[in-house]
Parts: C-alpha cells; structure tokens; sequence
C-alpha cells in the first residue's frame, strides 16, 4: 500500500469505503455524504494538500444500482502527487457542490450536470453549459441513442422571446 | 455572476460573441458596461460542441486519433501525443526511444506554433500588425515540415497507439535543423519589437491580473499558472515520453498578468528549440514502435507474405486493441495547459468512458473574475493571452 492511501486510510477511517491501487492514479472511494467533508480535508490538511481539481468525470453504469460514478481528478502542485476521488449516485440523488472548497470546480460541476443529469446540490449557478438550455435528455447516458436527431428544427418565438418548437 | 435579472439600472449590454474578430473562435461573452468600465461579464460556450467523448465510445483506441485533431485545432499533434501516452498508459506499454524522440521533436515544434499563434493573434488584437506576419511566417515553415511528415497540415493524426504511423524520412534532422536557425531570428525580431515596447507594456502591464493562489482554485495551469509565479510543467514534475533525458528551464512571471503571459510565452519557445536541438543531435536509431502483434499493425510485406501477418494485421483492423478492464487518467502538458485524458475500459475494444480534461475549460472561468472593473478593450487584450481554443473548450 502506498505512503498516500495509508495516509488516507488513517486520517478518514470508515469515510473511505474502499481503495483501488491497481491503476494510475490511486482512487478512494467515499460516500456521497462524506464527500465535502474529505475533500476539504484532502485540500487544506498538511500531508495531502490537493490544492488543484483538475476535473470531474461521470461514468454511467446502465442498469447497476448505483447508476452513476462521478470521478474527481485532483493533483497536488505541494506534494506532486495525484489521487482520485470517487463516489457513487444513484440516478435521482444529488452530489454535493466542491464549489466551496475549489471553486474552479464550477463549470465541471455544471458540464456533470449537463452530460448526466446528476444534480449538483449547493451550486451557485446549476445551468447546462455545453448543449443549449432547451435541450431535453443528457447526451453522455448510454440511454442517450447516438444517432438520430433529438432536437426538430426550431425557431424563436417573438412573442415570448425564446426559442420554440411550437411555431 | 451576471444575469439579466440581476442586472443594475443604468448599465449597457454589449455582446461579445459568439462570431466576433476578437474571440478567436464561437464562444459568447456578455459585458455589463458602466461607460467603458466592465461590471461584470457572462460567459456561453458550447457553440462548438461536437459530443467528441459521445462519439469516443463508439469508436477503437486508434479510431478516436483524428477527433483528436479536432480539439485543440491550433496544435493538433500536441492532442494526439497526449491521447496516445493515456492509452499506452493504461496498455502498459512504453513506446521505443526513437519513437519518443521523434515524438518530442513533433510535440515542441507544435508548442512553438501554438505559441507563435498565441502571441501573434494577441498582438493583432491589441493593435500590433507585424509581429503577427513575422510569426507566421515561421509558423508556416513549421506547417511545411508537419506536412512533409504527416501529409497534412492540421488533420494530422500523427501518432498510433504504441507509436507513430510511420518513421519520419530520411532529410527529417535537416529539415528540422534549418528551423532551428529560423525560428531564432523572429523570436528575436518580435522581442526587439514587443518587449520594452511602451505602448504594449501600458496595454498589458497589469492587465488581468490573477494571484498564484487563485490561480490554483481554479485550476489553472500550463503558461498562465507560470505567469501567476509557480514553476509548474508536467514535462519536469512527472515526465512522460522520456523529457526526462533534455535539459531545459521553467520560465516563470511574477504578476500574472497578460504582460507575464506574454513573457512566459516568448522564453517557452527558447527553451522549445532547446529541447528539439538536444533531441535532434540525440535521435537514436531503431523502430518507432513498439513491435506487439495485438497493438500495432505488422509491416505490409509480413501481411501480404505470411500467414500469422494477415492474421494480426485483420484481427487488428476488425476488433481493435483491448484494454484490461479499469481507468487511467493521464496529463500531459500541452501548450495551454495540463490536457489530460479520462479513460474507462470494460474490456472491450471501445472506451467506456473518455473524459477530456481541456485547459481552456478551467482557465476560461476566471474570464469574469479578470475583466472585472477594468476596459472593453482590456478584456480583449486578456482573452487572447489565455488563448481560448472553442474545439478544446466545447470539444
């Protein structure tokens, strides 16, 4: 086990569910309750100081209960060092918002929900961010069919000032 | 954060986007305007998205190489390097020494143009017309030798898992020589032009200011962190894709600027032809790939003379390589930044999951702490310095 997850392991006891040390980097896994907690820990505590979220990636897993796995990618510029933290969330349950502890975890939070419909509780400004904000369905589900079009040809409606598919 | 509702009583709207000179690409910015002082900005991207991480899921570890090109458009190469080091990452494979050179000689010369865009969109926009056709001149040498390795210009597709399509030819070391002595004499040129030059120095000298420490919080890196005064770059903290054997410096700035960004920049280039210089007298012989039956494709004469040849070569081209099933995430330091690759394998020949980790994505949301209280034609000043790419931020 290396230096890092010991370190861990101590510092958090039952927070951490479990531990994968196969693959580069490291991952924990905490449960979604506990999860601001641990990654204020992880950012301000002296031997881990993750002073860096580098991104937020969901894997839908289809038909598995959790459904969804949200990977924070974190990279210490003190220590040099990365870590993984993920969590598990079910497919109506929220994550909470890190935009307190980083707050460049914004617009990955934002791109989290847009991609897979994942509520970020706590967030300034939840707003789709890369599909427009009339689009219906979240593209990165693997319900979400790959070909096709989804959204008809639409207009904008003077009347209420918006974009309509009923013209 | 600006919204309608929020807005105050007397401030103009101006919108900046998402087709405008200054944003080099589509992406919106909305402006709330006091006069000429910004209150506050808003910002829309997604005009570009493309759903490149929907469409990685459908395709092989070698067939998502060209959406690479796509992303970050100004140094495709970078792109490929980097996707292909997070997949050998997780294959476990390390890619021979001649490929790894011939990978970093590619991989500065697109930084150096990369940055030549930067700096040169950037003056354009604040004013300055040469500098922008010194630099792409050189630009345009870098292209030509691109396209005499590769065969295109911007869709390279350079790189294949465990290596490169193909050994560069024979008049490679000189073709890459006569830059070395070309490149130099603009650099030069547009650091007598730009450097100690008073008008450039009053646009720029404080302009859009970030503190290390925000810097961080956001998740800032590559130049624009080096500018805020950490010297932090990939290539030296966690080298990869052996950096590790060149010799080279970290230029750093102090305020964080668009004036230290600049800075950054123009020193970054210096020590880009340091490393191609160090490589090219460096480049050892021997295979660009690695020689596995189940990642790369054999020779042609072995597909078209032997039995187990036709079979690797059809077994590949029908079923792709497989990965173990399991995650890696890898980042490598690109020109903006650290791009890094998210990738979920379920064993099967297709990713699961690809997650890209674009630098522009987290540098652009500081656009609004930055522009604050200061000139519209600040603002445009600031957005060429971080230089936003909308491929890499919508992706």
């Amino acid at each position: 086990m290396s230096e890092l997850i010991e370190s861990i392991k101590n510092r958090f006891g039952d927070k951490i569910v479990s531990v994968q040390e196969d693959f580069r980097p490291r991952s924990v896994k905490v449960r979604v309750g506990d999860l601001v907690e641990v990654m204020t820990a992880l950012k301000n505590e002296e031997p881990f100081r993750f002073n860096q979220i580098l991104d937020i990636a969901g894997v839908d897993f289809l038909n598995h209960k959790p459904r969804f796995l949200v990977a924070y990618i974190l990279l210490s510029t003190v220590t040099n060092k990365r870590l993984i933290v993920e969590t598990d969330v079910d497919e109506f349950e929220a994550v909470p918002s890190l935009t307190g502890v980083w707050c460049g975890a914004d617009w990955f939070e934002r791109e989290l929900y847009d991609m897979f419909g994942i509520k970020v509780k706590g967030h300034p400004n939840l707003k789709r961010i890369l599909m427009s904000e009339d689009f219906e369905g979240h593209p990165l589900r693997k319900d979400f069919p790959v070909r096709g079009t989804t959204a008809p040809e639409q207009r904008y409606a003077p009347w209420d000032k918006r974009r309509t598919r009923e013209y | 954060m600006f919204t309608f509702e929020k807005r105050k009583k007397d401030t103009m709207i101006l919108n900046l986007g998402p087709s405008h000179n200054a944003t080099h690409g589509t992406l919106r910015i909305v402006l709330e305007l006091d006069g000429e002082r910004i209150v506050d900005a808003s910002l829309e991207i997604g005009y570009l998205h493309r759903g490149i991480e929907k469409m990685a899921e459908q395709r092989t570890y070698n067939g998502f190489i060209p959406l690479t090109d796509r992303m970050n458009y100004v140094s495709p190469i970078m792109n490929n390097i980097a996707y292909t080091l997070a997949v050998e990452k997780m294959l476990g494979i390390e890619v021979p020494k001649r490929g790894q050179y011939v990978r970093v000689i590619m991989n500065e010369l697109t930084r150096i143009a990369d940055h030549l865009v930067a700096i040169g969109t950037n003056v354009v926009d604040i004013g300055a017309l040469t500098n922008y056709f010194y630099f792409f001149k050189e630009r345009e040498r870098i292209y030509d030798l691109i396209e005499k390795v590769v065969g295109a210009r911007l869709t390279t597709t350079f790189t294949r898992v465990g290596g490169l399509a193909r050994d560069v030819s024979g008049d490679f070391a000189s073709s890459v020589r006569y830059l070395l002595t070309e490149i130099p004499k603009s650099i030069k040129d547009v650091d007598k032009l730009l450097t100690k030059n008073r008008i450039f120095m009053d646009r720029t000298v404080n302009v859009g200011a970030i503190s290390q420490e925000r810097a961080l919080e956001y998740g800032f890196t590559g130049p624009v962190l080096r500018a805020a005064g950490l010297a932090w770059d990939l290539r030296k903290k966690q080298p990869y894709s052996g950096y590790e054997n060149f010799d080279f410096d970290i230029p750093t700035g102090e305020n964080g600027d668009t004036y230290d960004r600049y800075l950054v920049r123009m020193e970054e280039m210096r020590q880009s032809l340091r490393i191609i210089q160090q490589a090219i007298d460096h480049l050892p012989d021997g295979p660009v790939s690695v020689e596995d039956p189940h990642i790369t494709l054999p020779p042609k004469e072995e597909v078209y003379n032997t039995m187990e040849g036709l079979i690797h070569h059809f077994m590949l081209i029908m079923y792709g390589i497989k990965a173990k099933p399991g995650y890696v995430y890898f980042g490598t330091e690109v020109a903006n930044g650290e791009l890094g690759f998210y990738i979920v394998s379920d064993g099967e020949q297709y990713p699961y999951r690809l997650k890209v980790r674009p630098p522009c994505f987290a540098i652009f949301q500081a656009f609004p702490e930055m522009v604050r209280g200061l000139l519209i034609a600040d603002a445009v000043a600031i957005l060429g310095s971080l230089n936003i790419v909308a491929g890499e931020l919508d992706r």
